[in-house]
């Protein structure tokens, strides 16, 4: 990419398709000019955004849609209507426009700073009033901000702050009537400082005493735009207990449109002020409405209600929902220092931990299969040096000699469905042949290389196959046992994580059947390594690496054979009606295909339950009578 | 926590399209609160006169709601796009009865010094814009308020992705050369280091 280039704009706007986006950073990072004109293009970005947007527009534009839309048979109604709104409109005006804006359920807020236009104040450029509304809608006084420090006697007018990762005050000297931008640190005049930017005030150090200088009516009241990634954390308490996933908000004139990390639709929210009002969450009705107040700095929003209580309570199976406070907090995410989101850090460890593979494999390849018994036997043929594989401070290495590149026997598919004489039985022996060798149910790759990481504690293996994957310390579990809340949060943490490794079973299965005449998978030897490629997800978070935790309940079986099992199955308990067109689906849905083989055990007051996966896909988790019922027919 | 799965409520932005289609004003109203801030920042930018700019945000919301009532807006088509595409011809008009759009603000500022204490940065990014010619200032403008896609942009002013991109471009670069740190306008006689 050469200088001068429009492309910086674009990347700028995030315009530029990948490959174009990372030819412009990596030309930035070796281009101090281009770097430098990005920062100014920002500049010129963050001066245009800090213009005050006025509100309420819009209010000639529906008096004369109102207007010519009723007819005169409508205009005696309208007028008998219009005489009483007017005396309620009086009072309640914008409690009813802000009802109408947050049609969710849930108590009025009533620390919402209401923006306003100062109409009468003049036509002029600056019409964005905001103020802090002193009574609730009903009436009552709101207890102020607590303002201990006094309003400064210096002749400066705050006439504009922009917040965030920047915080930066424009200050207009009233003797000299100069402008100036300052950012905290900054000397405004002989022995005053700027401390401190919030959003309608900033807290000057006047010879060292601290005084306030709040914004005057008329001002531009600005914030920094929301857009960017977001980690969303389930607070119990105040404290974080579980990171949820990250979303990125893209801001639109107030309305914030949030995605998930696969850029799925996640839902809606408007910024009302300093709040944030969720107007819609995507699929989640019963969290109910969710409201929460930024920081100054709008990096931080906490937010909870009683519905999003008792759905974190039972998501997450944490003790005493009424004893508890909960909430969800996002944060946002400073590009700057991927490190603060967990995600990213352990991405950056499988990564890490991957790069360690290659430098094995080729030895091997070159020595019959066989890994080195000693990692410096890969000096200097395959590895300059092996502090790819030192233990540091934040990590412990240990690799395991003496093993060699797994061998694999492709499965070669069912020749022919309709002429084999009967493709179960050919399934069933394959996998017993792969059994055999293997040496067991499960065809485990043993574990080249453990690193166990600090902070956060996670243990990230390398398989003799190449596949990386990663575990919290067991030990740190046990650790915890003292905090109640804790071990909750970290048993959730890996139900969640033994569901996930039995949905991934799941899909397993269903590829496996697309492309083998609808056959359940016969084992799991079969499916490795086409289907099943990560044999990580065999082991629960409750077991060691290893050991095989799952069983299949019935193998080489077509979906129609089981299906039709649980209509007996339905028609037995006198439950079926074969004329219900979702028969089928609720056949498919009640058939297990897989459970945990030991019981998940009994921790912080929970019971024992098992995880089981069902023939649609679905996985459930169940107590042990639950079990019992519902999977026990089947096994008999 | 469940977050997926489900249908979404109906005031998201098609939604409400949908409400006020078949004539909710109330709808159109909670969508104004929507536009019309993006929609000032536009206009204002483009007539650089605040009366001038009031006016073209009303018109423009009034010729939406006419559009949509009367189905006339594409399927499938921007609302947003469509929206900026009328306050932008409005603008264009404004421009073409030719009037001396900075000394009129500046003179009506001065009366008005004590309650438009933040002006004199507006004024200086007043100036500025007035610098810059017209194409670029309208597919910057459309960007930084609008909010449009490079490609919504080029629909709007019936230009190609490429001029677009460039106009854009070559926009804020001007503007970077035009105002210092601080915001203060460095004259017109500035040229590009």
């Amino acid at each position: 990419m050469n200088c001068n280039d429009a492309n910086l704009s674009a990347y700028l706007d995030q315009e530029l398709p990948a490959p174009d986006r990372r030819a412009v950073e990596a030309h930035l990072r070796a281009c101090p000019d281009c770097a430098a004109t990005l920062k100014d293009l920002e500049r010129v970005r963050t001066m245009l955004l800090t213009q005050a947007i006025p509100m309420g527009l819009h209010g000639p534009v529906i008096d004369r849609i109102r207007k010519e839309e009723s007819t005169p048979s409508q205009k005696f109604r309208t007028y008998a209507i219009a005489v009483a709104m007017i005396a309620v409109a009086a009072i309640a005006g914008y409690a009813a426009f802000r009802h109408f804006n947050a049609p969710m359920s849930g108590p009025p807020e009533s620390h919402a700073p209401i923006v306003a236009i100062d109409r009468d104040n003049s036509r002029g450029l600056d019409q964005t009033v905001i103020a802090q509304n002193d009574t609730t809608l009903d009436g009552t006084p709101v207890a102020a901000p607590p303002t201990a420090l006094p309003e400064t006697s210096l002749p400066l007018t705050l006439t504009g702050t922009l917040l965030g990762g920047d915080p930066q005050a424009v200050l207009k000297n009233n003797d000299t009537g100069e402008q100036h931008i300052y950012r905290p640190g900054d000397s405004v005049l002989d022995e005053v400082i700027l401390q401190d930017v919030q959003q309608t005030r900033i807290i000057l150090s006047n010879r060292g005493d601290l005084e306030v200088l709040t914004k005057g009516p008329g001002v531009i009241a600005s914030r920094p735009r929301l857009d960017g990634r977001w980690q969303l954390a389930v607070l119990v308490d105040d404290k974080v207990v579980d990171y949820g996933d990250t979303l990125t908000f893209e801001e639109t004139g107030g309305i914030v449109r949030v995605t998930d990390s696969n850029r799925d639709d996640f839902g809606e929210a408007r910024l009302d002020g300093n709040i944030l009002v969720v107007t819609r969450i995507e699929g989640g009705d019963e969290i109910g409405a969710l409201r929460g107040t930024f920081n100054n700095a709008f990096t931080e929003v906490v937010m909870s209600s009683p519905e999003l209580s008792a759905s974190l309570a039972s998501d997450m199976s944490l003790p005493d929902p009424e004893n508890h406070s909960y909430a969800v907090k996002l944060s946002r995410i400073d590009e700057n220092s991927p490190n603060q989101d967990p995600r990213a850090i352990l991405q950056a460890r499988l990564d890490e931990v991957r790069a360690m593979y290659e430098p094995l494999r080729d030895y091997a390849k070159a020595h019959n299969g066989q890994f080195p018994s000693a990692l410096s036997l890969l000096i200097p043929d395959y590895t300059a040096s092996t502090d790819l594989y030192a233990s540091r401070d934040d990590r412990v290495v240990t690799y395991v000699s003496g093993q060699a590149l797994p061998q694999t026997r492709s499965f070669p598919g069912i020749p022919g469905c309709s002429n084999s004489p009967d493709p179960g039985q050919a399934l069933l022996a394959h996998e017993a042949e792969l059994q055999q060798l293997w040496g067991g149910p499960a065809p485990f790759v043993p574990n080249l290389i453990e690193v166990a990481y600090r902070d956060p504690d996670q243990i990230v293996t390398l398989s003799a196959q190449g596949s990386t994957s990663s575990r919290s310390m067991m030990a740190e579990f046990e650790a915890l046992a003292t905090d109640a809340t804790a071990v909750a949060a970290q048993w959730s943490a890996m139900i969640a994580s033994d569901q996930n490794n039995l949905k991934q079973l799941g899909l397993v299965n269903k590829m496996f059947a697309n492309e083998n005449c609808e056959y359940t998978m016969p084992g799991f030897c079969t499916v490795y390594p086409e289907y099943l490629s990560d044999t990580n997800v065999l082991t629960s978070p409750w077991h060691e690496a290893g050991i095989l935790s799952y069983e299949i309940l019935f193998r080489a079986m077509t979906e129609e054979d089981l299906e039709a099992m649980a209509v007996d199955y339905l028609a037995a308990q006198g439950e079926v009606d074969f004329n219900d067109p979702a028969l089928r689906a609720r056949a498919q849905s009640m058939v297990p295909l897989m459970y945990n083989i030991e019981d998940i055990p009994a921790v912080g007051g929970k019971p024992a339950t098992r995880n089981v996966l069902f023939l649609d896909g679905h996985v459930e988790r169940m107590s042990i009578s639950d079990f019992d019922e519902r999977v026990g027919p089947f096994l008999r | 926590m469940n977050m997926h799965g489900g249908s979404p409520t109906s005031l998201d932005e098609a939604g409400l399209i949908k409400r006020v289609c078949s004539g909710d004003v109330n709808a159109f109203e909670l969508l104004c609160t929507r536009l019309e801030g993006p929609l000032y920042g536009y206009a204002y930018g483009m007539v650089r006169n605040s009366h001038e700019a009031e006016d073209i945000v009303q018109e423009s919301l009034f010729r939406l709601y006419q559009a949509m009532r009367a189905r006339k807006l594409r399927p499938g088509g921007s609302t947003r796009s469509f929206l900026f595409a009328i306050a932008h011809n409005l603008a264009a008009d404004n421009r073409r009865r030719a009037r001396p759009s900075v000394p009129l603000e500046d003179s009506f500022l001065a009366q008005h010094n004590g309650a438009t204490e933040s002006s004199l940065l507006r004024e200086q990014l007043n100036r500025a814009l007035a610098d810059l010619p017209a194409n670029h200032r309208s597919a910057l403008m459309l960007r930084e308020f609008g909010d449009l896609q490079y490609a919504e942009i080029a629909e709007t002013l019936g230009a190609s992705l490429d001029e677009v991109k460039v106009w854009i471009h070559r926009g804020r670069k001007r503007l970077a050369t035009l105002l210092d740190r601080d915001g203060q306008y460095l004259g017109k006689n500035v040229h590009e280091l």
